[in-house]
C-alpha cells in the first residue's frame, strides 16, 4: 500500500523544468533566425 | 489589479519578435507541461530533455509562421510533448538491452507478442488519434479508407460497394493517404505504434 502511495505521489507531484533549461530555450530562441526565400524557409543559429 | 495576457496574444507578440513573450509562456506553463512529462517517464533528466525538445519544436514552428491553432497554445504544446514521449518510448524499444557483459541474453532482443499496458495505451491513443484525423478527410476518400483499413475490404469489393471503378477507388485511397500525411505534418503529429 505504501509503495502504491509512493508511486502515486511520485507520478503526480508537481515538477518544473530547471532554470538552466529555460535559460537555454530563451537563448536558443534569440539565436534562431528564419530566412524566407520564395517558397523556402531556412533556419540559422547565430551564436 | 494586474490582468493576465492571453496565451494567444503572447504567441502573436512572440511571432512579431517579442522574445519576452516566449519567456512568459514557458514560465506560465512550465509546471503543467513538466509534470505531465514526468508523470509518463518518471525520470527527471529525461523529463528535462523532452521539455527542452518540446519547446525547440514550438520555437521553430512559431518562427516559421506555421502555427495555426490560435487560442489553443497549451493543448498544442501538450500534444507535441505527448508525441515526444511516445518517440522516447519507441526509441527505447528499438534499442535492445544486453544484460551482463559475457552472456548474450536472447530474451532481450526477442519481443513479446502481447502488448504490455504501456504499449496498449500508446496503441489505443494512436488509433483514436487516427480516427479523428480520418474524420477530416473528404467523404469519398474517407469512405474508401474506412472500407480498406477498418473493414479489410479489397479494392474490388470497395468498387462494387461504392459504384466506382477500381481505379477510382485506388485513386481515392491514394489521395486519402496524401491528405492524412498533410494533416499530420501541418499539426506536428507523430503517430507511432
Amino acid at each position: 500500500m505504501e509503495e502504491i502511495y509512493f508511486d502515486y505521489q511520485k507520478k503526480f507531484s508537481p515538477v518544473k523544468a530547471s532554470a538552466e533549461t529555460i535559460e537555454f530555450l530563451i537563448s536558443y530562441s534569440r539565436a534562431l533566425y528564419t530566412v524566407k526565400h520564395e517558397n523556402l524557409k531556412f533556419d540559422f543559429l547565430l551564436n | 489589479m494586474s490582468v493576465q495576457i492571453e496565451d494567444s496574444e503572447l504567441v502573436r507578440d512572440y511571432i512579431s519578435g517579442d522574445e519576452k513573450a516566449l519567456e512568459i509562456l514557458i514560465n506560465r506553463h512550465n509546471q503543467r507541461i513538466t509534470s505531465f512529462i514526468y508523470s509518463k517517464v518518471l525520470d527527471r533528466d529525461i523529463t528535462e530533455d523532452i521539455f527542452q525538445d518540446t519547446f525547440i519544436k514550438v520555437i521553430k514552428t512559431l518562427k516559421k509562421g506555421r502555427y495555426s491553432e490560435e487560442g489553443k497554445f497549451l493543448p498544442w504544446v501538450m500534444r507535441i510533448s505527448h508525441n515526444l514521449i511516445i518517440d522516447h518510448f519507441r526509441k527505447n524499444k528499438r534499442m535492445p538491452m544486453f544484460e551482463g557483459s559475457d552472456d548474450f541474453n536472447i530474451f532481450s532482443v526477442i519481443g513479446d507478442d502481447k502488448l504490455n499496458a504501456e504499449k496498449q495505451l500508446i496503441k489505443d491513443q494512436v488509433n483514436s488519434d487516427l480516427r479523428i484525423l480520418v474524420e477530416e478527410l473528404p467523404d469519398d476518400q474517407k469512405e474508401v479508407l474506412l472500407m480498406r483499413i477498418y473493414k479489410d475490404m479489397s479494392f474490388k469489393e470497395i468498387s462494387e460497394n461504392t459504384g466506382v471503378s477500381i481505379n477510382t477507388a485506388l485513386g481515392r485511397m491514394r489521395y486519402a493517404l496524401i491528405n492524412l500525411r498533410k494533416i499530420i505534418e501541418k499539426n506536428n503529429i507523430v503517430l507511432t505504434s
